[in-house]
């Protein structure tokens, strides 16, 4: 709702005054200053309407499971199967009808839908448009229950960003506050879609926010819940995936995750080079090709189901649950893990809209459960649980493709609702985040922002960034300190006796003060010799700067200060160092 | 508690200030109230579409159950695990219905699967009887005797629905079949005679009897068809296993009186298991006992059996010493057969050193000679069985007497 239509609802609805008290002129929008009739509406609100993003959220992605699923059931059969004609046609059809309404109708529908929503957040003002929602909704399910090896988190994501976005538009909510909802509303959406709020905020922190931030980490924890909540009315509250407790009694299987985790990410590094290659490729391809993409992608994918593993179609969660239930052999999982990855980055490169989460959660799973089939078959005194290795590969993938270390550790336990799986979680997980990493120098997402021309901040460019501290650019004590107890001319004597420009004053409780040697010959002009240097200092202090704070909070100091004293944390009278602006400037170029 | 207003304000307002404060609230509780009332209509919307799809999930599992069901009666093992894969796809973590898979694919030979499939619902359940059950019969049919055992121990002491009692005595029977099939002999005998303590019905302790009996222990299983032999209704079949166990046991008097008792007992409603061997056994019994010097009888039939017993047993040694018996010796090496001949000879000394002429009378005034004349009689029996094959006829009685004299009474 714009702010003219807010003042002419608020025309029309206001209560009429009584007839004694003298007519008040209403204000018009522009003339109303928030801040102080409602100075904290806003802040308030967007609590409020974090819990109604949150369920509303949880409501539609509930609805886009659903669609999902029926449509799976009523275009590929409740039982598809190798062999079945339909494989090949249906996602041929599918395609073609989803890249006709993405084309005509729904362009902003295209993609997975975490890049779109970083940009609404960083570019957009939190604008996403109703219509965006909506299509995303009907393109996505069309998509993934059509056979696309697509999921749904990723859309879900964007849908939650949507709904956040046109609710808080509605609300008349300022343009910082519509900024921050929709990161609100990718959390819940997320965590709808994943039964995972942990997991779901820390992706949003990490991935779509890309920084820490507390003013907006309130209403996506209320929002995430929120959601979470309703999803569970529905789906019930049993984690995702269930596996056997799992204990580590031998070092040497600990071995064995290593393995998953340097497995991991060398496969997630593939795909990513994969995906990295070929979609700049389509997209560069002439427009009329868009219309053929998903066709041809979805025929290829069904060409992979028809001839064996229609398991690669469609998220794949019933495949997960499968191969967690030890019911493939190690060889099948391998197949199904590299020709996942094969049908994901064809289906995702051709521009059809769905996500990519489900299907890195699929090819770890095989290639966790394929591993832990093969050492369970090889090495028998291990004790080795296939789940459990299924369950450590979603992570490997997830920390290694998606790069988000954190989240990939709790959507594990999050997903499986079992904390004993945590050590070889994290060791996989971490090993396979530095392999992929060394292999692939951007996260998988920073790719796609990269090809689509956009530059949108990254926690993972925040790790590769190198924070200067004050540490880097102080230099060792080489000016006078004075005592505030001397008098001017013998604090001018010594100034003259050493030839410095400035210097820096001690004043009594660690307090410091410095100035030029002009300053206080300006003082001494007007001033008794005898008068103590404490007595004509102005009242303001040096605040108190340490070797460890960052670089540049030394800078808005120096416009008042020449030089800063750098103090030791222990002993405050002690001075580390020294630091002026042309130190600061010098140690940021040096850089 | 200090109240914070939804509208702080800290300076105060104009008139039209607070005109304007009224619609802002006014707005924002009718814009509160509108998502309030988007949300629940979704939120019903929501519920009848995730209502209608439940029912339909819970329908095709339902369906594709069936199917495999079906499949698995019809031997169709295939068909079963699509079907039950199929069934669990739409209603993910149905414990039975993993079972079910698990078993399906063992039964269409896919062991390695099936394995991989039941060790990991084992890892979830590893007290589960069903799921140990079936582990067992896996390791049994990939030839691992270690860990068949295992899981059958596992099953027995396992958690069962339901019926649990009954499915724990029906897995340790499996298990002394398998204990037998493998010729642990001594463990299936343990076995059984906690399984003979589980039940004690009738067709319980029938079926553990005859496994005893299969597992080559008569004793125990002549108790326990003795038992049941005394219950009533009078079990035909318990006469039977009471007289054959006797008859193994060489309680020659026993089998005669039980298997006379099945033989005339049994009708076509309740057949005998073996009913030839049951009447030959029973001749052979008649036989024995009509022949065998038994302390109950009265001391004159006695000795009249053991002076019959004597002109036999004579008659039998001379026709082996002499060549003239009409069997085929058995093949036999040089040094058995020295030693053969020099127990004939031993034999013959002794035959030599008896009275020529025994009659009622003198075994009647010597005691001692009726046992000498008995243990002569059943070593010549012994010996010439070794030497000149197997008797038949009256010797052929004795041996078996001869075999083990104290039992045949008891």
């Amino acid at each position: 709702m714009s702010t003219t239509e807010t003042t002419a609802q608020a025309k029309t609805k206001a209560p009429p005054l009584p007839e004694t008290m003298p007519a008040v002129e209403p204000l018009q929008m522009s003339q109303i200053d928030m801040l102080k009739i409602a100075p904290t509406r806003d802040e308030r609100l967007f609590l409020v309407l974090s819990i109604f993003i949150g369920i509303i959220s949880g409501l539609l992605v509930v609805s886009f499971r659903v669609a999902i699923n029926w449509i799976q059931t009523l275009t590929l059969g409740s039982a598809p199967q190798a062999g079945l004609l339909r494989l090949i046609f249906v996602p041929m059809i599918m395609g073609a009808v989803v890249a006709a309404l993405v084309q005509f109708f729904f362009p902003a529908a295209r993609g997975s839908g975490v890049n779109q929503t970083k940009a609404a957040l960083y570019i957009y003002n939190g604008y996403i448009s109703f219509k965006t929602v909506i299509g995303k909704f009907i393109t996505s399910a069309l998509a993934i229950g059509g056979g696309f090896s697509l999921g749904p988190e990723d859309p879900s994501l964007q849908i939650g960003a949507g709904v956040a976005s046109v609710i808080s538009r509605r609300l008349g909510m300022s343009r910082q506050r519509l900024r921050l909802f929709a990161p609100v509303g990718a959390a819940a959406g997320l965590a709808a879609a994943f039964n995972a709020p942990i997991a779901a905020i820390l992706f949003v922190i990490e991935e779509v926010i890309g920084r820490w931030s507390a003013a907006v980490l309130g209403s996506v924890v209320l929002s995430a819940i929120s959601s979470v909540v309703v999803a569970r009315r529905f789906w019930g509250s049993e984690p995702m995936f269930q596996i056997p407790s799992v204990t580590v009694t031998d070092s040497r299987e600990l071995l064995a995750y290593a393995v998953l985790g340097v497995i991991g990410g060398l496969a997630a590094s593939i795909f990513s080079h994969a995906l990295g290659y070929l979609r700049p490729r389509l997209r560069n391809l002439p427009r009329w090709t868009f219309f053929v993409q998903s066709p041809i992608a979805g025929l290829c994918v069904g060409l992979i189901g028809f001839f064996g593993f229609p398991q690669v179609m469609g998220p794949g969660y019933e495949v997960m649950d499968r191969a967690m239930h030890g019911q493939f052999l190690w060889t099948t999982l391998m197949a199904l893990a590299l020709l996942k990855i094969l049908a994901t980055t064809i289906s995702f490169s051709s521009g059809t809209p769905g996500g990519m989460f489900a299907p890195t959660l699929f090819i770890g799973a095989m290639l966790g459960a394929s591993i832990g089939t093969f050492e369970k078959i090889h090495f028998p005194y291990l004790h080795i649980t296939v789940g459990a290795y299924a369950l450590v590969g979603m992570g490997v993938l997830f920390a290694a493709f998606l790069r988000v270390p954190l989240t990939s550790v709790f959507m594990v336990l999050e997903v499986s609702g079992n904390y004993s799986i945590i050590l070889p979680v994290i060791l996989a997980n971490t090993i396979a985040y530095l392999v992929s990493r060394s292999l692939q120098p951007h996260a998988i997402f920073e790719v796609f922002t990269h090809q689509d021309g956009l530059d949108l901040p990254s926690m993972e460019e925040q790790r590769e960034e190198v924070v200067l501290h004050l540490e880097d650019g102080l230099r060792p004590l080489s000016v006078p300190v004075i005592d505030a107890g001397m008098t001017l001319s013998a604090a001018a004597a010594e100034l003259d006796a050493k030839q410095a420009e400035v210097f820096l004053v001690q004043l009594p409780g660690h307090a410091w003060y410095s100035m030029t040697r002009a300053e206080l010959g300006t003082l001494a002009a007007v001033s008794a010799p005898e008068t103590v240097v404490a007595s004509v200092l102005k009242p303001d202090r040096i605040p108190l700067l340490f070797p460890d704070l960052p670089l540049d909070s030394a800078l808005p100091h120096l416009a008042r200060w020449p030089i800063l004293p750098i103090l030791n944390r222990a002993r405050r009278g002690t001075i580390e160092g020294t630091v002026t602006l042309a130190d600061v400037l010098s140690r940021y170029q040096a850089t | 508690m200090r109240t914070i207003p939804f509208f702080r304000s800290s300076t105060p307002l104009t008139p039209a200030e607070r005109l304007a404060k009224r619609q802002l609230v006014f707005k924002d509780t009718l814009a509160l109230l509108s998502v309030f009332a988007v949300t629940c209509v979704l939120a019903v919307l929501t519920w009848l579409i995730f209502r209608s799809y439940s029912q339909h999930q819970r329908d095709a599992a339902a369906r594709w159950k069936r199917r495999g069901e079906a499949a698995l009666k019809h031997n169709n093992a295939d068909a079963a695990v699509y079907d039950l894969r199929t069934s669990l796809g739409y209603g993910l973590g149905d414990p039975g219905t993993e079972v079910q898979l698990a078993g399906a694919l063992a039964q269409a030979g896919r062991l390695q699967e099936a394995a991989v499939y039941f060790n990991t619902l084992w890892e979830k359940e590893p007290g589960n009887g069903n799921i140990n059950l079936q582990l067992a019969r896996l390791a049994v049919r990939q030839g691992q005797m270690a860990p068949a055992l295992d899981h059958y121990h596992a099953a027995i002491y396992g958690v069962w629905e339901g019926d649990g009692a009954i499915r724990r005595r029906q897995v340790r029977l499996e298990l002394v079949r398998y204990l037998i099939q493998q010729k642990r002999l001594g463990d299936a005998r343990d076995e059984l005679l906690i399984a003979a303590g589980n039940d004690t019905t009738t067709p319980g302790l029938m079926e553990v009897a005859g496994m005893l009996a299969e597992a080559n222990d008569p004793a125990d299983a002549l108790r326990i068809y003795h038992e049941v032999a005394g219950r009533r209704p009078v079990e035909p079949k318990a006469l039977e296993g009471t007289g054959q166990m006797a008859f193994l046991l060489a309680r020659y008097k026993m089998a005669r009186t039980y298997l006379d008792r099945a033989v005339k007992a049994s009708n076509a409603a309740q057949p005998l298991a073996d009913r030839a061997l049951a009447e030959k056994n029973l001749q052979t019994a008649n036989a024995i006992m009509a022949i065998y010097p038994s302390e109950e009888l009265p001391r004159r039939e006695r000795l009249r059996r053991v002076l019959h017993a004597h002109d036999v047993a004579q008659k039998r040694y001379l026709a082996c010493a002499n060549g003239t018996a009409g069997h085929t010796t058995t093949p036999q090496n040089g040094s058995k057969q020295i030693q053969n001949n020099e127990q004939m000879a031993s034999l013959g000394n002794r035959w030599q050193s008896m009275r020529p002429k025994l009659t009622v009378a003198v075994l009647g005034d010597d005691a001692q000679l009726e046992q000498t004349t008995m243990q002569l009689v059943y070593d010549t029996e012994q010996l010439t069985a070794q030497v000149c094959g197997e008797p038949t006829g009256e010797d052929a009685a004795l041996l078996r007497i001869a075999q083990s004299p104290d039992s045949i009474d008891r």
